[in-house]
């Protein structure tokens, strides 16, 4: 491979787009003065011994690469300590928004990209692309499919390893490089990893460089995928939550091996599903039988939807001038498919044989968002539970004993 | 030798009948004392399933028993043994109508910010 094939060209630098520093690459905005044309070119610091077989082998690649869903190298050439790397620039917004993304919409994403990378793994030579984070992913306006999701920047060295000390550039990378790829080892797999930390990063509205403290204390390498998840308001199925927990996985082995198989995977889920719950009793009667009783009920609440996560919260419908803090629930959080829910009434704050009508509001993700029970309370009277008494044993009891004094007096004589 | 078994017999019964009219007492103390602990029992058990406390349960049964001991014991002439079984008796009964009488005195105070229907 000639990497001087480009060096004959010249361009003029129109502005910085990448700082670098530090070992990392440069970006320039430029214009090719023969063409006229808008050029990306990226400076690579690189030490000429540096140069080995396998990088160069890397660089013809990216010379061969063809995709609809990537931009192509179009030539590198060699600069004093530098290697410079030609691409077209790309009028297009990257994924760097400040938003939540919508479950559907990442999947989309999703399915873009995992189609990019498996043209790109099961060509030959094949290839890693190291890099993957939502700066070097671009959405293209194209009209017949809408818009198109566009892969750049593929790392020239995704298998070197890490510095101790991490540099600002590298901080975006964090969260987005597997163990084996921080290791020196990466793999097809390792693109899966930095695909499902894209989509985290998207689904949960984290910045590159803070996605890595998501992460869980234990593990830097390891995500709560379903607790960061349900933090979302978007009903995701655990379907999805699985298929990411997978993609996001620690261990190279438990991850899906390559972007076809994590796609076929994907294809066969549904990312959005709704709870369908069911509540027992869909009526609460109680009745206290004296002044202070307290009262208790169970609720029962089940998700027969498969595949969801039910969560809700119980509230009273306030009613009049009645917050209804006399009734409470033992946890008015509810998280999880099946849920016993126990109800307490302290008549204490309510008026003798007086007839109360409430209704308690079950609040969650289900297909019916709003549900509600009907509690009616019937408070006692004011008179002291009147509890029958055993009056004649206890009247045999008193005959009996007083004769027993009799008797051992008789022994006694 | 039949009129032998007939004298035996005879010294046998003289013999059972001595030693129950010399024990009778005895028996009548120990009859009494096992009616005592089954009424007891019986007594207990019933208030329980009508819904009140193990510790009433227990304690209303001994207390009136304890009363029966004093009402005999007065009998004999020796009332010391009354007040210990009827004071404790007594003021369960007035502690349940004292807190009736609280439990009214309550609700009458607070009526005006309990919740209304």
């Amino acid at each position: 491979m000639d990497v001087n094939s480009f060096s004959n060209q010249h361009y003029k630098a129109q502005a910085i787009l990448k700082k670098g520093g530090n070992g990392q690459p440069k970006t320039f905005l430029t214009i090719s003065e023969t063409s006229e044309s808008k050029l990306i070119v990226k400076q690579v610091p690189f030490p000429l011994f540096e140069l080995s077989p396998e990088i160069q082998r890397r660089l013809a690649t990216f010379l061969s690469l063809e995709d609809a869903g990537i931009i192509p190298v179009l030539g590198t050439y060699k600069q004093g300590q530098e290697i410079y790397l030609v691409r077209e620039y790309l009028d297009a917004r990257s994924l760097v928004v400040n938003r939540i993304f919508h479950p559907e919409e990442v999947r989309n994403i999703a399915m873009a990209l995992l189609e990019v990378l498996s043209a790109i793994q099961y060509q030959v030579p094949s290839i890693v692309h190291g890099n993957i984070k939502p700066e070097n992913i671009f959405f293209q306006p194209n009209s017949s499919q809408g818009s198109q999701i566009i892969l750049t920047d593929f790392a020239l060295t995704p298998a070197s390893k890490w510095s101790s000390s991490l540099n600002s550039p590298e901080l975006t990378r964090l969260g987005f490089v597997p163990l084996e790829q921080v290791a020196g080892s990466p793999t097809p797999a390792s693109d899966n990893y930095a695909i499902g930390a894209v989509l985290l990063s998207l689904l949960s509205g984290t910045a590159s460089h803070q996605l890595y403290t998501l992460t869980s204390e234990e593990n830097a390498y390891q995500y709560p995928v379903q607790e960061i998840l349900l933090r979302q308001n978007f009903p995701i199925s655990s379907y999805f939550m699985d298929w990411l927990g997978t993609m996001l996985a620690p261990d190279e082995d438990d991850r899906f091996p390559d972007a076809r198989t994590a796609l076929y995977a994907l294809q066969r889920i549904q990312v959005i599903a709704r709870p369908r719950v069911q509540l027992t009793p869909s009526g609460i009667y109680l009745q206290a039988e004296q002044f202070g009783e307290q009262l208790q009920a169970c609720i029962e609440i089940r998700n027969f939807m498969l595949g969801t996560v039910l969560q809700g919260q119980w509230r009273v419908t306030p009613y009049l001038n009645d917050s209804g803090n006399w009734i409470r629930f033992d946890t008015d959080r509810v998280f999880g498919n099946e849920a016993t829910i126990l109800l307490s009434v302290d008549t204490e704050q309510l008026l003798v044989d007086k007839q109360y009508v409430r209704e308690l509001v079950f609040q969650s993700n289900s297909e019916r968002p709003i549900v509600a029970v009907s509690l009616v309370v019937k408070t006692g009277s004011l008179k002291l539970l009147a509890r029958p008494l055993p009056v004649l044993h206890l009247t045999g009891l008193l005959v009996v004993s007083g004769f027993l004094p009799i008797a051992l007096s008789i022994i006694l004589w | 030798m039949r009129e032998m078994k007939l004298a035996f017999a005879a010294i046998l019964l003289l013999s059972i009948s001595t030693i129950i009219f010399h024990l009778w007492p005895i028996l009548l103390c120990a009859l009494i004392l096992i009616g005592t602990l089954y009424l007891c029992f019986v007594a207990a058990s019933k208030m329980k399933q009508s819904g009140y406390s193990l510790m009433i349960c227990v304690t209303v049964p001994l207390l009136v028993t304890l009363v029966g001991f004093g009402v005999g014991f007065a009998y004999l002439g020796e009332p010391f043994l009354l007040p210990i079984g009827s004071i404790p008796l007594m003021s369960m009964v007035i502690y349940s109508q004292v807190q009736q009488r609280r439990l009214v005195a309550h609700y009458q105070r607070n009526i005006a910010q309990l919740v209304k229907p």
